[in-house]
């Protein structure tokens, strides 16, 4: 069984996002008694070692930040600076890394205990890699917020790391916001708002482009750390993801069969997922909507065969359905991932 | 400093005004409770408040000079006549004595005769200012559009100046400044250097442009200055200019220009197009660019 972390389980080092953001607020002279204020968190906590803060810790100290902060580059400004910044087993792995593929398999299994906010999957078509994005214990309130960070975080360190610039394609989450013009400084022109998923879609030759401190023996070495700090971890998976992940595995389906699978009762359940302001419905939505788009746009299934796997009544009522969680038609994401 | 200006201000206002009311007390009748009239007396306490607000604004805001004791004055004027007037609600007219009424009565008209010659040299103050501030404002002022770091417009006053020329203009030429490796001086030397030179930068740029053209901040370490009425070799000259002069502070810029022409009268173009353009244009020359390896 996982070690499955709710809302007010320390569960964060705060020795990577939270030290990074202090510091970020002293260079600038701003208040850190407001950034910080009821928070819980106090600044000589922060010289411990292993100093660890819950969600609920960290979603008050986003809030704090974005409201503190003067301008609309904050989580650009941290996501620069994400990879060098970062000390740990992940960090020295990624690297370490000889391409994107090892650099993407290592994230994959080991971000957690970096970046728990985050829930990643990949998947691939004939031409294109594409990372999927999805928040685990961030509310969905900032989910703008991680975004930027995470993506600019990204196209930071593969310029760092494969001494290029990056050419790739984002979908977001989100409308286009008013700051488009730090999206178009830190991530580029290919850019697409108001997308049911957050994907990352590259072609695949970027795959293999080789990394300037490619290390094997160092990379060897991370990659065990790393897997030792994961057994030794108390906590490795947020809630919110631990739920969509067995969705969208779809061996479960059902409040209840989820409950039992992980041990509580469905208001218990419904209880531990409100501090996260996502509610079981929602989680359920997501995975049927991940699936969905998975069988479409990647497998390229008919909406029939998906409305059978996906456990329909019929292909109206997924068509329907789909139409609710995105407001267009199945159809219209059957070439979604080829677009670019 | 502006603190101890209002400090000091409130201290003399406080002093006379209590002065006041005490001579008055001795010299003359309270009128009974019954007779005040508490709308007469909440409306000229209401002006008495706002003059006492503007005048603390004013120390806020201004910085020494002729021009701003002349502001001070006529408010310190304004505000004593409302005093008089509030003060004479409480008292029985015919019992107060002569120096009140002159109190009373002057001076409001000469306050505000000064306020008017004060608002009249601020006017002329204020064209000198924007004279200075021509490269950074353009004679559009939004205080909300400044870029906290860099001290100049970000890319929102320079879509509304682009609009405006794009109207009013046959040509202009737009050129973007991105510094190379910027990431790396922030990592290296710290935020603070990194800010240090984005501001001067953005100061360097301001300094060296014609008096008609504008330089913003666009995102990060990118700058984006406006050259109206410039023509394509004029745009490119100026470029290169702007980019040998950056290369002085110890950085390497990379720029890109886009110059536009009007061709027909109804054709134009938008702000956004002409941004994303540069843009297009900025990322080929990054692209281009072999990225020199440090370590």
């Amino acid at each position: 069984m996982q070690g499955i972390a709710y809302a007010q389980d320390k569960c964060i080092n705060s020795s990577l996002l939270v030290a990074s953001l202090i510091s970020l607020f002293e260079y600038r002279q701003l208040n850190i008694h407001q950034l910080l204020s009821g928070t819980g968190i106090f600044e000589q906590d922060l010289r411990h070692l292993n100093h660890k803060i819950s969600p609920l810790q960290l979603g008050k100290l986003i809030d704090n930040a974005l409201n503190l902060w003067p301008g609309n580059d904050l989580a650009f400004l941290l996501g620069q600076q994400w990879l060098p910044s970062q000390s740990g087993n992940l960090t020295n792995g990624l690297l370490c890394s000889a391409n994107l593929t090892e650099m993407q398999a290592l994230w994959q299994q080991y971000h957690w205990q970096s970046q728990p906010w985050l829930q990643g999957w990949r998947w691939q078509t004939t031409q294109q890699q594409h990372l999927i994005l999805q928040l685990d214990i961030a509310t969905a309130k900032q989910q703008q917020f991680f975004i930027e960070l995470t993506l600019s975080s990204f196209v930071a360190s593969y310029k760092r790391l494969a001494n290029q610039t990056w050419q790739g394609h984002f979908s977001l989450p989100y409308a286009k916001p008013k700051h488009i013009d730090q999206y178009h400084k830190y991530l580029g022109d290919k850019l697409s708002f108001t997308q049911p998923l957050c994907v990352i879609s590259y072609d695949l030759a970027l795959n293999n482009v080789p990394f300037q401190m490619a290390d094997k023996q160092g990379f060897k070495l991370a990659e065990l750390q790393a897997q030792q700090q994961l057994k030794q971890a108390e906590f490795t998976i947020g809630l919110p993801a631990m739920i969509r992940r067995l969705l969208t595995k779809g061996q479960h389906h059902s409040l209840p069969d989820i409950a039992h699978a992980l041990g509580l009762s469905p208001a218990t359940l419904k209880r531990r997922l409100k501090p996260f302001s996502v509610s079981f419905q929602q989680l359920q939505d997501q995975a049927n909507l991940h699936n969905a788009i998975y069988l479409l746009a990647v497998t390229g299934e008919t909406n029939l065969q998906v409305a059978q796997q996906l456990k329909f009544a019929d292909s109206n009522n997924f068509r329907r359905s789909f139409k609710r969680w995105t407001g267009q038609l199945p159809s219209q994401f059957r070439y979604w991932l080829n677009q670019t | 400093m502006a603190n101890g200006k209002i400090y000091r201000a409130a201290c003399t206002i406080a002093i006379t005004f209590s002065l006041l009311l005490s001579f008055s007390l001795m010299q003359a009748q309270l009128k009974p409770s019954s007779n005040i009239d508490l709308f007469d007396v909440a409306t000229e306490g209401a002006l008495l408040i706002l003059g006492l607000s503007w005048l603390t604004m004013v120390l806020q805001a201004r910085p020494d000079g002729n021009v701003t004791r002349l502001l001070i004055i006529g408010l310190l004027g304004y505000s004593l006549g409302c005093y008089m007037d509030l003060l004479d609600e409480f008292f029985i007219n015919s019992s107060l004595p002569t120096w009140f009424s002159w109190l009373e009565k002057l001076p409001t008209p000469i306050g505000l005769l000064t306020l008017t010659l004060g608002l009249w040299l601020w006017r002329e103050e204020q064209k000198t200012v924007n004279e200075q501030l021509r490269t950074r404002e353009q004679f559009f002022r939004q205080h909300q559009l400044v870029d906290r770091v860099t001290k100049i417009y970000d890319c929102r006053a320079i879509r509304h100046q682009l609009d405006m020329h794009i109207k009013r203009d046959k040509q202009l030429g737009l050129v973007m400044f991105d510094i190379d490796n910027f990431s790396d001086i922030n990592q290296q030397q710290g935020f603070k250097e990194g800010d240090i030179l984005l501001t001067n930068i953005a100061q360097l740029l301001s300094s060296q442009l014609r008096s008609q053209d504008l330089v913003c901040r666009y995102a990060g370490d990118s700058f984006i200055v406006l050259l109206p009425n410039a023509s394509n070799t004029f745009t490119q000259a100026m470029a290169k200019e702007l980019k040998q002069a950056i290369n002085q502070l110890n950085c390497q810029a990379s720029c890109a220009e886009v110059h536009y022409q009007l061709q027909t009268e109804q054709q134009t173009i938008e702000a956004n197009k002409l941004i994303s353009q540069l843009n297009n244009k900025m990322k080929q020359i990054k692209l281009a660019r072999p990225i020199a390896k440090a370590g």
